[in-house]
């Protein structure tokens, strides 16, 4: 072996990337030139020394990732919105061509969509008719039904609504409707309503979430032979022909319906059966009777406010001695939901400030944490907080089978680089067998660097 | 995930897929960009838009496999761009070719080292920023992120074996420039 030759297999064992069958000859070579002896020496101390002058730019390179990600949230969600001519969304998007390939439905959804009545792929509303609302979510392929017409479209998100139309959702789909004021009406899968006017609408089955924009005029949904009506609140109403069930989260509102009249109160609900509205009831817990709505608080992106501050409420409801296990139990009712605001909640900073709250929220990730929470708990193995560590251990452990060499006890009492190291490293080769969260991918720990003080390769 | 399924995902209209590939792509774009411009805080710019741009005109990418080169060839046109701008007029083409010599890159020296390097790892940066552009390249693409050879020859369109090739001809530039560093100081 020449000199030449020597240091491509040296550079290459430094990077771990020596062929197994060069390791013998680069060694006997080794053993007896001096020379390279003293290059492997120097190149092993100069890769030391560039990991750690690149320690700081991999730490960038993260910060970029999130300032990059912040972007394209906040520049998709502004497509969302409606535009200042609404009527017009249909050909604007057409004009965008990107926004199109993006929003489009793809024709082969078509055919996994459930409910009866012929459906046909025309575009949803004809820019002749003014919008009063455009469909701004949708978890899977949502129908409208325009006014005068028996056939229902499939329609495309970001596509804009005439007054009058029926929308309805098939089973385990679910979508946000943004109405021209700026109310919000979500519906759950199986729904359908009838949107009036703009402030007026129609359950005819299934469930439906409201946020009222506040106004003079008075905001109106009709079910089960009542009528429910808000000035500016959020609630939400499960029905079906015959009775129907209020749960006011904020707000108050009103019910009138043939056999008498009664204000629901935030916190309250009410279940109205054959046009009467029964007793005023209290809600155990509003997060967990709306929870239906997290999956699309989901899809508005990881740093989603209303999804944390669902688990925040959450969280701090555990802060109650007494109530803390009712309270643990329903955060674990979000079942997969719960997982990733808690998982964001004990990586924020914010958390560091209520160590207590911090402990709840990763206890619970112990037995919550899914498969695809697996890079972010290796990550959290470097928390300076021994709990912290113990518990990510553990679900890990829970997780995986094994503790890679280490008791989630010892975790508590001490941080062990070259484990956390080992754990990346094991990920690297096993991700490819662990499933991808129910909201799609979760973010890989790739973004940070392995900690710098252990670079022990080849 | 594969980067193909991930781009399939985008295009439905789950953004969450992108924000994967944008965790699995920040280094090596922040590495190309860093690499072209010669600045560590303008290449963070350069990878921020880079990464939205490719956001944008995802819809483009004919080889949904190929999205890592793809983006790349985004991030290196970014940085054109932004090296052919007026206000930087001072440089000359020549400073962005292939045999770039150190000397043209705009403002190598002022380019903000990360405070906490000490002295050592700052000249050790600054001899990096020096290297010639493709040893550069693959330099920075290395240590901004563990990546396999196989991976960098992808991004690279090159084989495993030129980049240990080019790899080990950094080393031992670095390794010759830092020991004159050294006599000079002594001498």
């Amino acid at each position: 072996m020449d000199c030449e030759h020597a240091s491509n297999l040296i550079s290459a064992r430094i990077d771990g990337e020596i062929p197994p069958a060069d390791q013998a000859a680069l060694d006997e070579h080794l053993a007896t030139c001096p020379g390279c002896r003293a290059t492997m020496e120097v190149l092993s101390a100069q890769d030391a020394a560039l990991q750690k002058a690149f320690a700081p730019r991999r730490r960038v390179a993260s910060k970029v990732a999130d300032a990059a990600i912040a972007r394209i949230h906040r520049d998709h969600v502004q497509s969302f919105r409606p535009r200042r001519f609404p009527f017009l969304t249909m050909a604007l998007s057409a004009a965008a061509g990107f926004a199109l390939a993006m929003l489009i439905v793809q024709p082969w959804r078509q055919s996994s969509t459930g409910g009866g009545g012929k459906i046909v792929t025309t575009q949803p509303v004809s820019p002749a008719i003014p919008a009063i609302a455009h469909l701004a979510l949708a978890t899977g392929t949502i129908e409208i039904q325009p006014p005068g017409e028996d056939k229902w479209q499939v329609m495309a998100t970001g596509a804009a609504i005439g007054p009058n139309s029926r929308i309805r959702t098939p089973l385990n789909v679910r979508c946000e409707v943004v109405m021209a004021d700026q109310s919000t009406i979500r519906l759950n899968s199986n729904s359908e309503v009838l949107i009036g006017k703009g402030r007026d609408f129609t359950l005819a089955t299934g469930q439906m979430w409201s946020s009222v924009a506040k106004a003079a005029d008075p905001f109106t949904v009709s079910v089960a032979q009542a009528s429910i009506t808000a000035l500016g609140t959020e609630f939400d109403i499960a029905a079906d022909a015959q009775q129907a069930t209020l749960t006011v989260i904020e707000g108050s509102t009103r019910v009138v319906g043939k056999g008498g009249e009664r204000v629901v109160k935030s916190g309250n609900k009410v279940r109205i059966s054959g046009g009467t509205p029964g007793e005023v009831q209290a809600v155990g817990n509003l997060i967990v009777a709306t929870g239906w709505v997290n999956e699309l608080l989901m899809m508005k992106g990881r740093d989603n406010t209303e999804l944390s501050k669902r688990v925040d409420a959450l969280l701090a409801a555990i802060g109650n001695e007494k109530m803390m296990y009712m309270y643990e139990d329903e955060i674990k009712a979000l079942g997969d939901h719960c997982v990733l605001p808690l998982t964001r909640y004990v990586q924020s900073p914010l958390s560091a400030s209520d160590p207590r709250k911090r402990h709840h929220a990763a206890r619970i990730l112990t037995e919550m944490a899914q498969p695809w929470s697996i890079p972010e708990l290796i990550e959290l193995l470097k928390d300076n907080d021994g709990e912290i560590r113990f518990y990510s251990a553990r679900a890990l452990q829970r997780l995986v089978g094994h503790g890679m060499g280490r008791t989630p006890e010892q975790w508590r009492d001490q941080n062990y680089v070259n484990t956390y190291n080992e754990w990346r490293k094991w990920w690297q080769d096993n991700r490819e067998r662990y499933p991808v969260g129910p909201m799609g991918p979760t973010p890989l720990p790739g973004n940070t660097p392995p900690l710098p003080a252990v670079k022990a390769r080849g | 995930m594969t980067d193909g399924e991930l781009v399939r995902h985008t295009l439905a209209g789950r953004t969450t897929a992108y924000d994967q590939l944008v965790r699995k792509w920040a280094p090596r774009v922040t590495a190309v960009c860093h690499a072209r411009v010669g600045r560590a805080d303008m290449a963070e710019e350069l990878a921020q838009e880079a990464l939205f741009r490719g956001f944008k005109a995802i819809a483009s990418l004919a080889e949904v496999e190929k999205f890592g080169p793809w983006l790349c060839g985004i991030a290196t046109r970014v940085c054109l761009d932004w090296l052919k701008d007026k206000d930087r007029t001072q440089v000359s083409f020549s400073a962005i070719g292939e045999d770039a010599r150190p000397e043209e890159m705009p403002d190598h020296r002022s380019s903000g080292h990360d405070p906490e390097l000490d002295e050592d790892l700052k000249q050790l940066m600054d001899e990096v920023q020096k290297l010639p552009a493709k040893h550069r390249e693959v330099l920075m693409l290395y240590y901004y992120e563990d990546c396999t050879y196989e991976d960098l020859a992808k991004i690279l369109e090159c084989s495993a074996a030129t980049i240990n090739a080019r790899l080990t001809q950094a080393r031992q530039m670095l390794r010759e420039k830092l020991t004159r560093r050294v006599d000079t100081a002594h001498h």
